[in-house]
């Protein structure tokens, strides 16, 4: 039996390229998608490092799934992501680091998992924004 | 004359909405913006005692995505070398997916890698 592919070459390449560099969709090969995404506003204890906050995100069909995630402060214009520091707004120099850190983003079975260190004397609000993909 | 695939969220005209976020599938390559699917090739979970080298045979830097089991059933996103001074991370040759465990433990590592080339 012939086997049915549904695929579209990127412009200027050929339809029947072996690469799979060269299409912008082809049914041969599972694509990412996102399953959920949403938004969780949270505050900052001041000077306090290892703030864990949780969303659950009700997909346990799908076992544990993809997470990945981005945080603003609500006074920045800029995000950040895990393993990374905030950067101030104006000022920020190469190697320098912000005060607060958002350590990691993690899930289990039922949640959803945002670590922060705050190392500012004063409460932070932080947005962070969330994807799940599969 | 581009080809195109689109299927639209519900609530959404697939024949008029331009923006991607309202299709749940979204191909086009006369798009100027040349939104590309990225394309699994591999997923597996290994256990990760200090190095682990996982070869992807692609001749270039795929993008990829590692996640640690930290605890029992608790998945983290990994990155490059950990700034908080946690113990898990990966790197990506145009050989290796390169999975890197410094904690003396070793752990589960599950890990994606795409065909689609990041340089």
């Amino acid at each position: 039996m012939t086997q049915q592919v549904i695929k579209v070459a990127k412009k200027g390449k050929s339809a029947h390229s072996l690469d799979p560099n060269d299409f912008v969709f082809h049914s041969s090969y599972n694509t990412f998608k996102i399953l959920k995404e949403g938004t969780k506003t949270i505050t900052l204890s001041a000077s306090t490092n290892n703030q864990t906050f949780s969303e659950a995100h009700d997909l346990a069909p799908f076992t544990i799934p993809i997470v990945t995630a981005f945080a603003k402060r609500d006074s920045a214009s800029q995000v950040f992501a895990p393993n990374g520091f905030d950067v101030e707004l104006w000022g920020a120099k190469l190697g320098s680091a912000g005060d607060v850190t958002f350590n990691y983003v993690q899930a289990d079975k039922d949640n959803i998992y945002f670590n922060f260190d705050n190392a500012k004397g004063t409460t932070v609000a932080v947005t962070i924004r969330y994807f799940i993909l599969g | 004359m581009g080809q195109t695939i689109k299927v639209a969220l519900s609530g959404y005209d697939a024949e008029t909405d331009k923006n991607p976020d309202h299709f749940s599938l979204f191909v086009d390559n006369d798009d100027s913006n040349d939104y590309i699917l990225i394309k699994e090739k591999e997923t597996d979970t290994v256990i990760v005692s200090s190095t682990t080298n996982i070869s992807h045979d692609l001749a270039y830097i795929p993008f990829c995505l590692v996640f640690a089991e930290v605890s029992d059933g608790v998945w983290r996103k990994l990155f490059g070398f950990p700034i908080n001074g946690s113990n898990y991370w990966f790197e990506v040759s145009t050989t290796n997916l390169i999975l890197r465990n410094t904690s003396g433990s070793p752990i589960n590592y599950q890990y994606h890698i795409f065909y689609d080339n990041i340089t």
